[in-house]
């Protein structure tokens, strides 16, 4: 780990807002977009991030900065010799301390999440989500979500009759 | 073991749900003025949310609003059977439990989703008397194109018949099975031996599933892609296993109690894990063209014959042929009772076979505390 910052190379990330984030390439890698951007060599000096504000991109660094996969000094994978469930505990408890943000960033990261494809990171802004939807009535749903239910009555009932083990 | 014991084993050694129905993060509360932002985000982020939802409150979403409406049906089916289960109103924790309730619901599911079916999982039913069901299911997912499929009889009879429709499934790329009595293979009804038969399929797991020789070494002939093999729980039948794959790469054969292994041939092979049950039954494991064999054991000194090549590794042999040693293993595991003098030599005699171990497990078996418990030690050379 003492080596880490020695050789490593670096890749340069801007925001539309005009800020520039230098990270590991490795660390930029996390998205799966950047990673072809890389490999096709489009990546000569600077990656522009569309879409993508300052304060979003700096977060969505951040998240990568903790999930890039460590390796030991040989550079072999880390499998044999630390406990992974450890480490995924630990990761556990600060992706819970991540996403302890309000409905606007978490909506924003997951677009980020999304146009950078960004595995972890996408399901992690979705889940609270799919927790929301989870167990709850539709009534529920849509009031958490600020859903309008568009349906004409008629329409909804055809919609429960399609899938009425559903509603059960 | 008992029926309770298996069945926990079992189940823990079913791949994990891609589907969340705990909530498991902290609720946000809404601080952007009633915008809804999640319908304005596009499809594949939708259907993403839709796919870890519950197969009940994934269809549900359709009723949401249009913006909803044909998601989940464009989105590959995720089914938990589980999820399917009817809560009793009022209580908390326990299910009513009704199998022909709960097949009904099933097959309703699968029969309501267009396909494809991306993850299927059934494993919290009791198949005595729904055999109509399960080949009407077989059916669905011969037609809709399952990728991942979890079948596990609950636990009764333990020898029900796995209808050779399974056989038909070409587009799987995971398949655990549980608690059946597999289809034999050379009857008319089985498609012919090939790999066209299971083109795809990447991980296989076998469960304390009644099977004969011959059909193993028929689903390992049909699989060109297989990658990981696992056979768990395997009691009676079968009591051999042949490992014959020029694509596998990891073979576990755990909580089983066989007279051999065989690896015949396994040029990819890299790990092979045992881990026997009971020591009333002598195991044979026979190494044969394993070039890439990195990863090796629990190997047993009171309970496992070593062959390697054509040489059974004796105890107390003190001189290797060039032949019987497998010099890519690097990681080796033992388990040995050292207050017996023949495991000690037994032991000494395996070491010389794998020259080139960096890790070496040693789990010590203490013979006075009863068989079966040990205690787990760790050393390494150089």
């Amino acid at each position: 780990m003492a080596t880490r910052e020695a050789g490593k190379k670096m890749i340069m990330l801007k925001s539309p807002d005009g800020m520039e984030f230098e990270v590991e390439e490795a660390v930029a890698m996390e998205s799966q977009t950047i990673r072809k951007m890389i490999e096709d060599d489009c990546a000569d000096t600077a990656i522009l991030i569309p879409n993508i504000n300052s304060k979003i991109l700096s977060r969505v660094i951040e998240y990568c900065n903790k999930h890039v996969p460590t390796t030991g000094a040989t550079g072999a994978a880390a499998s044999d010799t630390v406990a992974p469930a450890a480490l995924a505990e630990d990761l556990k408890i600060w992706d819970a301390e991540f996403i302890k943000v309000n409905r606007a960033t978490r909506f924003n990261l997951i677009q980020a999440a999304s146009y950078l494809n960004i595995k972890g990171l996408l399901d992690l802004t979705s889940q609270t989500t799919i927790d929301t939807i989870s167990d709850n009535s539709l009534e529920e749903i849509r009031s958490f979500l600020s859903t309008k239910n568009d349906y004409l009555p008629e329409e909804e009932q055809t919609i429960r009759r399609e899938n009425q083990w559903a509603f059960q | 073991m008992g029926l309770s014991d298996i069945l926990a084993a079992l189940y823990s050694c079913l791949p994990e749900t891609p589907s969340s129905p705990v909530a498991s993060l902290p609720a946000v509360t809404s601080d952007d003025g009633g915008e809804d932002r999640i319908s304005a985000l596009p499809d594949d982020i939708l259907r993403g949310v839709v796919s870890r939802l519950p197969a009940k409150d994934a269809a549900r979403t359709a009723a949401l609003s249009p913006r909803w409406r044909g998601l989940w049906r464009s989105t590959p089916l995720v089914l938990e059977d589980i999820h399917l289960l009817i809560r009793p109103s009022g209580q908390r924790g326990g299910f009513e439990f009704d199998s022909s309730a709960l097949a009904g619901a099933v097959s309703r599911v699968l029969a309501s989703h267009p396909g494809p079916f991306h993850w299927v999982h059934i494993s919290s039913n009791c198949m005595a008397g729904q055999e109509e069901a399960l080949a009407k299911w077989l059916r669905l997912l011969v037609a809709k194109g399952v990728e991942t499929l979890v079948l596990v009889n609950r636990p009764w009879p333990l020898d029900a018949a796995l209808p050779a429709s399974i056989l038909r499934c070409a587009s799987l790329r995971r398949l655990y099975l549980g608690v059946w009595h597999f289809p034999d293979t050379s009857r008319a009804n089985a498609p012919p031996r090939g790999p066209g038969v299971f083109p795809r399929l990447q991980e296989l797991g076998i469960c304390h599933t009644i099977m004969q020789e011959r059909d193993l070494e028929y689903l390992l002939a049909c699989s060109p892609e297989l990658k990981t093999f696992a056979l768990i729980l395997s009691y009676i039948a079968p009591s051999r296993v042949s490992i014959s794959s020029s694509s596998l790469c990891c073979v576990l054969v755990w909580l089983s109690m066989l007279y051999e292994v065989d690896v015949v041939a396994a040029p990819r092979l890299q790990r092979l894990i045992l881990q026997s049950i009971g020591t009333r039954r002598t195991t044979k494991v026979k190494i044969g063209h394993a070039p890439e064999l990195t990863v090796l054991g629990y190997l047993e000194t009171a309970n496992h014959v070593l062959q390697i090549g054509n040489t059974i590794i004796k105890a107390g042999v003190t001189k290797v042929a060039p032949n019987a040693v497998v010099p890519s293993v690097k990681v080796l595991a033992l388990k040995v009772d050292f207050g017996v003098a023949e495991e000690v030599k037994t032991l000494l005699s395996f070491l010389r076979c794998f020259p080139q171990v960096e890790t070496l497990h040693v789990m010590v078996i203490l013979q006075q505390e009863g068989r079966g418990r040990g205690r787990a030690g760790r050393e390494r050379r150089g």
